[in-house]
């Protein structure tokens, strides 16, 4: 069972040497060891200073073979996620996935998603036109918008 | 101690006299599977991993998991050195790991006395020696784990030599079987699980005791693999059956079976410490399982039902349960914290940032309008109504923004090219202060999981500068 054990491992490992762009990873219950959640913080200094975001992650049965699930559940307002599902266009999770990956790093990568973007593919048209309009101020005014509105406050 | 023990990690070694052996740990794990190397093989590229985990990767895209050169698995050649590391060091960590423990502690405590001494027994070190007292016993033991009768059974040596250890506290259930076993050995046991409950240790112990051959190893030919698309499927199952696996399932079912019996095979060619045919066919039953019975692209729903029954989760015992338990503490805790800090922003820090600048804006190429195109601000009178405040705030009051005092310069739409960056003209002294990024130098908010994350398409959607940014390839800064 070799994702099994890695993800016990990756258990143990966030709780020894926590990420600090999270505030939570772990499975969603005790018996779903294939369905984690994570809570990720905004990135200081950028419009999304301040944001909590829940993330649903799904971990095939052949991972590290394959990537992880990732998705937003409460809505945030970038080029490269999708709004109203929450889906993600980063590479790392799709064709350039490799198995040495781990959930945590995993999600640093999305977490660093937040202050660059992924120029090839806007999942978000409308906030993704402002910045290619060069309109930052009214981009940013609307990612700060939605960070503050639309923030997890649960776990 | 507690239970999580049970799973060995580099962690182990935090806070303890030798944080400096976790680095050294790590770099004795397959980056695949964080375990240590099990039958360590070099690549053309010069990585490292498992035969077994390689040879799934190869299979799963062609490249190396590290630096995703393109690669084959006959390519492949065995790392004796790493073999022998892995297992000196495997050989010599408890010993290490438990000195460390105590002298991370107090030096002088008293209590540890007693039940060192207890181990002494035969052996005939001095009794003021802070080396540890069972060091002899593991010389003769990584002896034999060179000469391949035994591996991975630090823990559970651990545990019988443990005074403190209580039998009754030290058991779990399997996640898969749910058999109750001692936790020292469940992460063992979960690569021959099969589901199958098992009665006594005997069988979980199959892996972490001499295997002594029941029938003759199998010969060290490896199997090459096949090329499916010119095999219908009659051949294909006849193929399975003359190498003795299970034919029946779905042609893609009994292609990925295929794949994986030729993985196993051949990493057991690879192997110092082979395998029987027997072992392996349990080994290749344990890994359908996990595959979700035929229907292995439906994420997690067999291993979920595994999961679901009274077993496991239910006993407040196991060690699933206490990862999970300290997991909530910690949260607690860090939020607690993060609260606090987020209740008084620091303003000298805001005033003294310059505002956020783009780099550039994306440079979209072909922007693809699906079916249900997410429109933030449609029909969001609020959010409009801050977005034109903003802007008219910007072109009225010129630098009131600080980062706008000027109309923002459209990037130029020079080059499709992905992350090609807009360096554009220096806007003010603050800008100047902090030179543009290169988008070609990954974020300092990165911490790279691995030196070669391809950050490099990204594009930076607004000046970070509250951190220096560290390129990773050359190791310098600039700030
Ligand atoms: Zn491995
Ligand atoms: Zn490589
Ligand atoms: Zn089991």
């Amino acid at each position: 069972m070799a994702s099994t054990k890695r993800l016990l491992k990756e258990l143990q490992d966030y709780q020894r040497d926590p990420n600090d762009a999270l505030t939570e990873l772990g499975p969603v219950s005790d018996d779903e060891l294939m369905h984690w959640t994570a809570v990720m913080k905004g990135v200081n200094g950028s419009p999304y200073e301040g944001g909590r975001w829940k993330l649903d992650i799904r971990v095939p049965s052949n991972y590290p073979l394959a990537p992880p699930e990732i998705k937003f559940i409460n809505r945030i307002c970038h080029p490269n996620v999708n709004f109203k599902t929450g889906e993600i266009c980063l590479d790392l999770l799709k064709n350039n996935w490799s198995a040495i990956y781990t959930l945590s790093a995993t999600l640093t990568a999305v977490h660093q998603l937040l202050t660059s973007a992924e120029p090839d593919s806007p999942l978000n048209i409308d906030i993704a036109a402002l910045f290619r309009q060069g309109d930052i101020v009214g981009a940013e005014a609307l990612i700060r918008f939605y960070t503050e509105s639309e923030r997890w406050e649960g776990r | 101690m507690s239970k999580l023990h049970a799973v060995e990690d580099p962690t182990d070694w935090l806070n303890t006299s030798l944080s400096c052996f976790e680095p050294l740990e790590a770099a004795l794990r397959c980056q695949v599977c964080k375990e240590f190397y099990d039958t360590p093989m070099i690549t053309t590229c010069s990585h490292t991993f498992c035969s077994l985990c390689i040879r799934r990767c190869f299979n799963s895209d062609g490249k190396c998991p590290t630096c995703r050169t393109s690669d084959q698995a006959d390519k492949l050649r065995r790392n004796w050195v790493v073999q022998e590391l892995v297992d000196t060091f495997k050989a010599a960590r408890p010993a290490a790991l438990k000195l460390a423990q105590t002298k991370a502690g107090s030096e002088d405590d008293e209590a540890e006395r007693p039940k060192r001494k207890r181990k002494l027994e035969d052996t005939d070190i001095e009794e003021d020696s802070f080396e540890d007292t069972r060091r002899p016993r593991r010389t003769r033991r990584s002896r034999s784990v060179a000469h391949g009768t035994s591996q991975e059974e630090p823990i559970e040596l651990d545990d019988s030599g443990d005074g403190d250890y209580d039998p009754e506290e030290g058991t779990t259930l399997c996640p898969i079987c749910k058999s109750r076993m001692k936790v020292g050995l469940v992460y063992a046991h979960l690569d021959l699980c099969d589901g199958k409950p098992v009665n006594n240790n005997g069988a979980t112990r199959a892996r972490t005791q001499p295997s002594k051959p029941k029938e003759p190893l199998p010969p060290a030919a490896r199997l090459p693999q096949l090329n499916y698309s010119l095999l219908k499927d009659n051949a294909l199952k006849k193929k399975l059956q003359d190498l003795g696996i299970a034919a029946h399932g779905s042609r893609a079912l009994i292609i990925r079976r295929h794949t994986e019996w030729v993985n196993l095979w051949n990493s057991n060619c690879d192997s110092s410490r082979p395998r029987t045919k027997r072992e392996l066919l349990r080994e290749l039953d344990s890994w359908e399982r996990s595959q979700g019975a035929g229907a292995s692209t439906v994420p997690s729903a067999v291993m979920k039902k595994d999961f679901d029954g009274e077993g496991w989760a239910a006993s407040n015992k196991d060690q699933f349960d206490e990862l999970i338990a300290n997991a909530r503490r910690n949260r607690a805790r860090k939020e607690a914290k993060t609260e606090e800090r987020e209740e008084k922003p620091n303003e000298d820090q805001i005033d003294s940032m310059p505002t956020h600048q783009p780099e550039q804006a994306p440079s979209i190429s072909t922007p693809v309008r699906h079916d249900e195109i997410p429109n933030p601000y449609e029909g969001n009178e609020k959010a409009l109504s801050i977005v034109r405040e903003k802007v008219d705030e910007a072109n009225s009051h010129g630098r009131r923004l600080r980062s706008s005092g000027q109309p923002i310069p459209a990037p130029p739409r020079d080059e499709e090219r992905p992350g090609s960056i807009n360096e554009g003209p220096p806007l003010d002294e603050e800008v100047d202060a902090n030179p543009p990024i290169s988008s070609q130098q990954p974020s300092s908010q990165f911490v790279p999981i691995s030196p070669n994350v391809d950050m490099s398409r990204k594009a930076h959607m607004f000046r970070l500068p509250e951190d220096p940014i560290i390129d990773t390839d050359g190791g310098t800064s600039v700030s």
